[in-house]
């Protein structure tokens, strides 16, 4: 795969740390799945972080603790499920996406659908949207930061196109119209941390459709 | 996670605190009454046999080692516990959490690779992932379970380019310079992105991401230079 467009390193530490809320990581997760070069650099940081963890002046448990937790290591650990894997024709994408593509309903407009994966804190979502041949969804901004990666096809953004794998964010306030390339369709994992604001008519019809308020 | 061949660092190569605030009055609070201090861990770790602590995680897999379970536990988990504190954890929570991370050791022992990653690093993804499992529990109490959402792991070759022991690691960080080893610092230790961290810093988004970014190709190049030139 030929990934050309990358997280930045400030969002691979933001993802070592722990400090992507869980919607969030969902987007960065699907990248590091198909970008090695990306994995490695969030590899070193967590790596950072595990000798972090070792240098820091220990807590003591309570007496117990210990016991505790042997007592515990009889029981057997409960079965999990087989993790859900996604469509054939996406790149690999993480367990709690692939369960949503299965069970979250599909919000339709025309051209596009949308399906919401995970919410919050707050306004965050993190949601698929998908844009058939050619089509896409009408201008519209974010005022607030955007992530976006592509599990399939391409789609265009102002000059740019970005393909399977490719990653895109934005920091604050940006004014866009994605549209997928001619030759398929194209689906998109997308994490927002603020609303959606159509900035025409269309949008106004649209953005309803597919769930966006 | 999959990071490779990393053993504990040496005592004296992690900084315990940056050497210059950004800006007067900044929060980093170093000293030892809050309970957020890193201090280093200059004593020799126990259990350090070849291996390290890698090989007591290898004995839980291959023979259910409790003696061994015992070892690691009794210096992590205080360890974990100390990180949640500092992330704002109830003491409570900290010590349920931590608990959690050492049982995740145990079940999951057998899918740790020694020649991929760091004990320390590998609990510190764990504790990481649980604490980002319990945040998104809490915030929809509807979740059903704790979801996985760490990547693929990636093959032996890939994660073997990225990685060297954790003493080479620390050596690099206390070489950074001390405004890129500051936000690196704040990222793992007061829970915050980089955009919460630009604004506490009363930085441009672009200095800190930029401070992140040359953090991550030094420490990089140091890592990729032949071992003794380091
Ligand atoms: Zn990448």
């Amino acid at each position: 795969m030929n990934v050309q467009h990358h997280p930045t390193e400030a969002r691979l530490l933001d993802y070592a740390s722990g400090a992507l809320s869980g919607a969030a990581r969902l987007v960065v997760a699907a990248h590091l799945g198909v970008c090695p070069d990306c994995a490695r650099g969030v590899h070193l940081f967590e790596a950072v972080g595990g000798g972090m963890l070792d240098a820091l002046t220990p807590s003591p448990l309570a007496p117990d603790a210990l016991a505790h937790a042997l007592a515990r290591t009889e029981r057997p650990s409960a079965a999990s499920d087989p993790l859900p894997p996604g469509p054939e024709d996406w790149i690999a994408i993480p367990p709690l996406v692939a369960r949503a593509v299965r069970a979250a309903p599909r919000r339709r407009a025309p051209g596009a659908w949308m399906q919401a994966v995970s919410h919050g804190p707050g306004p965050a979502r993190c949601y698929l949207l998908g844009m058939a041949a050619g089509r896409g969804v009408p201008p519209h901004s974010h005022r607030a930061g955007e992530m976006t990666v592509v599990l399939k096809g391409a789609f265009r953004d102002g000059d740019v196109i970005l393909g399977p794998g490719d990653f895109s964010e934005h920091d604050g306030e940006v004014s866009h119209a994605p549209q997928a390339t001619a030759d398929g369709d194209c689906v998109c994992l997308i994490y927002t941390d603020g609303p959606l604001v159509p900035a025409d008519w269309i949008g106004r019809i649209v953005f309803p459709l597919l769930g966006f308020g | 996670m999959h990071v490779a061949r990393l053993s504990p660092p040496k005592s004296g190569a992690w900084p315990s605190r940056p050497s210059r605030l950004s800006r007067p009055g900044a929060t980093w609070r170093p000293d030892a009454t809050d309970g957020r201090r890193v201090s280093l861990h200059q004593d020799p770790s126990p259990c350090q046999g070849p291996g390290g602590f890698s090989h007591l995680i290898t004995a839980i897999a291959e023979r259910g080692d409790r003696d061994a379970f015992a070892s690691l536990f009794q210096h992590f988990a205080p360890r974990v516990k100390s990180y949640l504190l500092r992330l704002g954890a109830s003491s409570e929570a900290a010590e349920e959490l931590a608990q959690e991370t050492l049982l995740t050791v145990w079940r999951r022992a057998a899918s740790f690779d020694p020649a991929l990653s760091a004990a320390s690093t590998w609990i510190f993804t764990i504790a990481r992932n649980l604490r980002v499992d319990l945040a998104r529990r809490e915030m929809r109490a509807a979740a059903p379970r704790p979801v996985e959402v760490s990547p693929p792991e990636p093959g032996p070759d890939q994660a073997l380019g990225a990685v060297q022991d954790q003493a080479r690691i620390a050596k690099a960080m206390g070489e950074l310079p001390a405004e890129q080893a500051e936000v690196i610092r704040e990222a793992f230790f007061a829970d915050k992105p980089h955009s919460e961290i630009a604004r506490d810093l009363g930085l441009p988004l672009g200095t800190v991401k930029s401070r992140m970014r040359l953090a991550l190709i030094r420490l990089r190049a140091r890592l990729a230079e032949p071992e003794d030139s380091a």
